[in-house]
């Protein structure tokens, strides 16, 4: 919280510092339209201050002051980050922007006229991933996984504590630690700021950030001989040649990707030749359940050929 | 034996007041020239490095010759310690440093000029601007050393004859 704030207008710090305790910690996104007011998401839903205070309206100059800082008023540091519309900032943060777009040869070149942002407090849940441990550790090894769930369902989250456990090892059950590397093509594991990891992610985890996903998984399993390659969000045909690649390198995977349901996912035609093949041990699906206002996830779990073989559901916070 | 004094007091410091004049006209075009050189490392920093207007501060103001470098460490220190946005840190900068150069108004205007532009585009634009701070550098450097060339020399002796005649007047 305390990295995001000198980020914000006066008027929005005001906003946020004076939201109750329980509310602030639940915090999920600061999205600032230019123009409109400000709105915070707490929780899955819009949060409206009870005192029946106005939110402040998010204005253009303000707008033009919130992208110089992020970029320490060197916009030029930025090119990358305006190409692929999001930065990641000290913390692991991340401002999704969106705005004007200039195209080159109907590509995207970048953002010029940045007018809407989103900032995702990240919160690194330690120990989401442990009620899955007894499913994906079996014999001495991680199994291939894969993690399924629509966006906002915490499939990052659980992927990034699946690394921590892995390069940590869980000694109570005697899970040793493994090498792990992760491909994180959208800095959204590691959260990382100058190529070093915000979050704790282990002491043996290597990262190759912002680096496109089967290029990196090649150059990891080359260079970095990793025992656990964790990705974010498959779908590419690039991706799947990869991914045949790593599986067949006897190293274990563990990926994300979007999708509501196993089914819905077995379809696609990038992951279909995955799923035929039975190169995933386990399946992981996960949509969001709301418990009088916390926000919560529901676990499934599915075999390789998916069938079900357990479901937990957790709160969080 | 006191006239003997005095006239020497008055000559000594017409002389001084004379010398320091000259330093003005020649201290101006190596202090522009230091200017290009900093824009130069910028703009190549910003090109192949991308690094950020605080670091470059930073680094240049430990490279650079005096007295330059004071202008970097006034900058640095308004970027991370009083927080303030580049634009208000450099326009500070610019007006508490330019009184103890040598420099005049022209380079002043340019150099605030190339601060409204710092950090605001991409690398590519951002060389545009430094190129043409560049070029407006060296017309003045280039002025600056002809006003040099006709100048340095003559306050030298203008302020060794104003003593004389004011010498001569008193006697």
């Amino acid at each position: 919280m305390n990295e995001i704030l000198p980020y914000l207008p006066e008027s929005f710090q005001q906003i946020i510092l004076r939201m109750p305790e329980k509310e602030r910690s639940m915090l999920e996104e600061i999205r600032c339209r230019t123009d409109r007011p400000l709105e915070l998401i707490v929780s899955g839903s819009q949060w409206v201050p009870g005192d029946n205070t106005r939110m402040p309206t998010f204005s253009r100059e303000q707008a033009r002051q919130l992208l110089q800082k992020i970029g320490k008023y060197s916009l030029y540091t930025l090119e990358e980050e305006l190409k692929r519309g999001y930065v990641t900032i000290q913390g692991g943060h991340r401002i999704g922007l969106a705005g004007r777009v200039i195209t080159e040869h109907g590509h995207v070149l970048r953002l010029r006229d940045v007018t809407f942002f989103n900032i995702r407090l990240a919160k690194q849940k330690i120990g989401a991933a442990l009620p899955l441990v007894p499913f994906l550790y079996s014999h001495r090894r991680w199994f291939n996984t894969l993690l399924i769930g629509a966006p906002q369902t915490g499939k990052t989250t659980m992927l990034r504590d699946l690394a921590r456990l892995v390069s940590e090892g869980i000694e109570e059950r005697y899970i040793a630690s493994r090498k792990t590397a992760i491909v994180d093509e959208r800095s959204e594991i590691a959260g990382c700021v100058n190529g070093v990891p915000q979050n704790r992610l282990g002491i043996r985890t290597d990262v190759m950030d912002a680096c496109p996903k089967a290029e990196g998984m090649m150059m990891m399993i080359r260079s970095m001989s990793p025992e656990v390659l964790i990705v974010d969000e498959i779908g590419g045909s690039d991706d799947t040649a990869a991914l045949f690649e790593a599986l067949n390198a006897g190293v274990t995977v563990m990926a994300t990707a979007h999708g509501f349901t196993f089914d819905q996912l077995s379809q696609r035609p990038s992951i279909r030749p995955l799923v035929n093949a039975q190169l995933f041990d386990r399946y992981v699906v996960l949509s969001r359940r709301n418990y009088s206002n916390q926000a919560g996830c529901r676990l499934t779990i599915l075999d390789q050929l998916g069938r079900k073989m357990s479901a937990t559901e957790g709160i969080w916070q | 034996m006191i006239k003997m004094i005095g006239s020497l007091l008055i000559l000594f410091a017409s002389t001084a007041a004379g010398l320091l004049l000259a330093r003005r006209f020649r201290d101006r075009p190596r202090e522009i020239r230091q200017w290009r050189s900093a824009l130069q490392s910028i703009e190549a920093e910003i090109i192949y490095g991308r690094v950020p207007v605080d670091q470059l501060a930073e680094d240049l103001s430990r490279q650079m010759p005096e007295p330059l470098n004071v202008f970097f460490t006034l900058l640095r220190d308004q970027l991370r310690i009083k927080r303030l946005p580049l634009q208000e840190a450099w326009i500070n900068s610019v007006e508490q440093f330019w009184p103890s150069t040598s420099m005049k108004v022209p380079e002043k205007e340019i150099i605030l000029q190339f601060g409204t532009t710092l950090g605001t585009e991409d690398a590519d634009n951002q060389k545009k601007h430094i190129q043409l701070a560049l070029a407006h550098l060296e017309r003045e450097e280039s002025n600056a050393r002809q006003s040099q060339q006709s100048n340095e020399k003559m306050m030298r002796s203008l302020g060794f004859l104003t003593g004389i005649l004011v010498i001569l007047l008193f006697i």
